[in-house]
């Protein structure tokens, strides 16, 4: 077969006699072609399409024996340079540190990224961070779907566990250990936070208790694993973080050690722009936890031109004399391959201030700016941005969703919390944006309530910080204080969600 | 004095506060309750729906539409009960079991009041069973599920199969929701599938010959 890859290329492969009837997806994973099977090969997403004799279709319906001529469009290669956000930053904070020989491995583990960080634990010195894409995604890009192939298999998913640790995890750290010129052999231990699914899918636990209300999972708790058991090669202990319920994460407990929200006065707030969403309000007496399932949008999950920044991809940008000024994620090698989540975020503010677009996500068609082009068959009112990356309407709908299902998931624990917007304190950002969001914008959009400027910290990957700052101190045990002080908000329970879901919609500031 | 449009304009304006002060008013001027429902609600979710398909509003805007709508069915609904007046057509709607997920069954159950129908809403997290039991108590016409979740799917197929099982064959099964398709609804068995509120009512009339 000849399939062509969006840099250009040509590959030429023979498909075997015993994978002529495989999904072509399948085969061209097997290829190191791979495709975003976002739906996990079910036939239900956009994420596979190739072009075969001028048509589009989806791979994963498709028997690899049927073609001669396959292109792989750039929306649906799966790009495996793809970058997380591995910087953090660690708040001041109360913890004994705890200095000893050796060399901790701190790590996040996201749905859609991880990220880790090598500590010489003897003076407390980060000797490398870094993060890739977590090799899961071919089984889905939502925590569901993986959930779903595993509870195909009866519960438990040692494919699912092997791509986490063998494909993603082990190369992670084997890029750790070289940039810091170490054996791999020398760590001594790893503290991992994550959301409850990864932890779960991490230590090889069955996921079937994620997959329909009532949730049952197998543990939320901290525990203590061997590396060795996990499928790694060095042997040392692997300290996973307690999680306070079954859909608000290890992630946040130990984000919110990092963060300082801690020892700050209340009322404050840490939001976590992930694809769970999850959200910590501290209150006079005690926390408020939720998750709103916002979806990967803010990753660049699902937007036509979306992409996690890294190499290549806008990360922010700015409309001067009717031009977007792009400012890349890395210096520029060859071409601009996405847009992150902040750079939408900037597009939606700079356009709703050109009145490019109106509250309700629509492009004024009178615009010069808007012009109508064929999207995924479909025709759809786009703006440019530089080169073949738009916007379209369609994009701005899925990122109204997940901002409002933040928004709304912020407000309805202000609302229960009996505390107005203007009252935070603090409020902390973490998550996939890094420390690319422009925090005016993203007020203007409405993804937060308006507080004033300086009251608003981007923290970057905080739950990677919790995790170095448990690997060198006591910090842990404040972390189990956290989840029992902590009421987990399930918020289709509350019925003032939805009508700040509704309220939360419009591109417009919330107060 | 205010008019039967102006409630019909706020409704499609999804101006809620507004539709609030105007129905108690219009009830008080003399107007059926009747009347309101089938001059300006009717109406108002038509154009909603109609303006929604032109590509002309998005789902935030027929949110607040549906929303303005409900909060005038608050009042009204309890009224027309007692006036005895039952549309004609009855229709079930719910989210499968294991799925809690459902400001998108709202919108279509409010956007199926909107097309005149009694609407019976299980809510979310609705077992087979629940469903049978309503369909034995209700009799509707039709039955919508809606699931917003893949691990939730199978439950939809299995709720349509239980539904047939207990020997309602002739009820119309309409399904919806993010991750349903097409080729899924006909996969499952189901009568129908649209993939909005706007479409789910044409379905449902389509399905009722209406
Ligand atoms: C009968 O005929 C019909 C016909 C048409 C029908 C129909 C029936 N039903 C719907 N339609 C259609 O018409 C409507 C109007 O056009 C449309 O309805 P929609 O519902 O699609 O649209 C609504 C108008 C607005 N949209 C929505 O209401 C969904 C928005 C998002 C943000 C969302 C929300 C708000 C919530 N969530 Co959830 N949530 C997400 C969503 C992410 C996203 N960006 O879409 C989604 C659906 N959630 C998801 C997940 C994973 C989860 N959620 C969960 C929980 C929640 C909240 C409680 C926080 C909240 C729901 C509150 C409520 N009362 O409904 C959990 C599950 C709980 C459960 N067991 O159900 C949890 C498991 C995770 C968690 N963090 O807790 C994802 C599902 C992934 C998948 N493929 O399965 C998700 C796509 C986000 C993501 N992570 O990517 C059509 O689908």
């Amino acid at each position: 077969m000849e399939i062509f890859t969006p840099d250009g290329r040509r590959h030429q492969r023979e498909v075997p006699p015993a994978a002529v009837r495989l999904p072509l997806s399948s085969w061209l994973e097997g290829e190191h072609l791979p495709l975003n099977t976002r739906c996990g090969e079910r036939g239900l997403c956009r994420g596979c399409l190739v072009r075969v004799d001028g048509r589009m279709l989806r791979a994963c319906q498709a028997e690899a024996g049927a073609f001669e001529t396959v292109s792989i469009p750039d929306a649906s290669f799966r790009d495996n340079r793809l970058n997380g956000v591995s910087s953090f930053e660690i708040g001041t904070h109360r913890y004994a540190l705890r200095t000893r020989p050796g060399i901790g491995l701190a790590l996040d583990i996201g749905t859609t990224t991880v990220a880790g960080a090598l500590w010489n634990l003897a003076d407390g010195t980060c000797l490398a961070h870094a993060s890739a894409a977590n090799e899961q995604r071919r089984f889905g890009d939502n925590v569901l779907s993986r959930i779903d192939h595993a509870v195909g298999l009866g519960g438990a998913s040692p494919a699912l566990q092997s791509a986490l640790v063998k494909d993603t995890l082990e190369p992670l750290i084997h890029t750790l250990c070289a940039a810091a010129s170490i054996d791999p052999a020398r760590i001594t231990e790893a503290v991992a936070a994550g959301n409850t699914v990864m932890l779960h899918g991490f230590a090889g636990a069955r996921l079937s208790g994620f997959a329909a209300y009532p949730f049952r999972p197998e543990f939320l708790g901290r525990r203590t694993l061997r590396s060795r058991d996990l499928g790694f090669t060095p042997d040392f202990p692997v300290f996973l973080g307690a999680s306070p319920g079954p859909f608000v994460g290890a992630d946040i407990t130990l984000g919110a050690l990092a963060s300082g929200i801690l020892e700050e006065d209340a009322p404050a707030l840490l939001v976590d722009f992930g694809t769970n969403g999850e959200i910590l309000l501290k209150t006079g007496d005690g926390y408020l936890a939720t998750a709103t399932a916002a979806g990967p949008a803010f990753e660049g999950g699902r937007l036509n031109c979306g992409a996690i920044a890294g190499k290549g991809v806008i990360s922010s940008m700015a409309l001067r004399g009717g031009e977007w000024k792009v400012t890349l994620a890395g210096e520029l090698s060859g071409r601009i391959t996405g847009i992150s989540g902040a750079a939408y975020v900037d597009f939606i503010a700079e356009a709703l201030r050109a009145g490019i677009l109106n509250r309700m996500g629509r492009f004024d068609t009178d615009h010069p700016a808007v012009e109508r082009a064929e999207v995924d068959g479909e025709m759809q009112r786009c703006v440019k941005v530089c080169g073949p990356l738009f916007v379209s309407e369609a994009d701005v709908a899925e990122l109204i969703q997940a901002k409002a299902a933040i928004a709304a998931g912020v407000m309805t624990l202000l609302e229960l919390a009996e505390t107005r917007p203007g009252e935070l304190r603090t409020v902390y950002i973490a998550g996939g944006f890094g420390y690319h969001l422009n925090c005016a914008h993203a007020m203007a959009v409405g993804m937060l309530p308006d507080v004033p400027a300086e009251r608003l910290h981007v923290i970057g990957n905080a739950s990677l910080g919790g995790a170095s700052l448990v690997l060198q101190s006591d910090a842990g045990s404040a972390a189990d204080t956290l989840c029992g002080n902590c009421r987990v908000v399930e918020l289709n329970q509350i019925d003032c969600f939805e009508d700040h879901f509704i309220d939360c919609m419009p591109l417009e500031r919330i107060s | 004095m205010s008019t039967i449009e102006d409630l019909k304009t706020a409704v499609i304006n999804g101006r809620r506060k507004d539709v609030k002060t105007l129905v108690p008013e219009l009830l008080e001027s003399g107007i059926e309750p009747s009347a309101l429902l089938s001059q300006a609600l009717i109406p108002a979710m038509g154009v909603v729906g109609e303006r929604f398909k032109n590509n002309e509003i998005f789902v935030p805007e027929m949110l607040v539409s549906a929303r303005a709508m409900k909060e005038a069915m608050n009042v009204l609904e309890p009224k027309l009960l007692e006036a005895g007046i039952r549309p004609e057509h009855t229709a079930l709607i719910g989210t499968v079991e294991g799925d809690l997920h459902d400001i998108g069954k709202n919108l279509v159950a409010t956007m199926w009041k909107g097309a005149g129908f009694d609407v019976i809403d299980l809510g979310v997290n609705v077992p087979a069973a629940r469903f049978i039991e309503a369909i034995e108590e209700h009799k509707p016409h039709i039955v919508g599920l809606s699931a917003l979740l893949t691990t939730t799917m199978p439950a939809m197929r299995d709720t349509v199969a239980a539904i047939r099982e207990a020997g309602h064959t002739s009820v119309k099964l309409l399904v919806g929701g993010a991750p349903i398709t097409q080729s899924y609804a006909n996969e499952i068995g189901a009568d129908g599938y649209s993939r909005d509120a706007a479409s789910a009512v044409d379905a449902a009339k389509e399905a009722l010959g209406v």
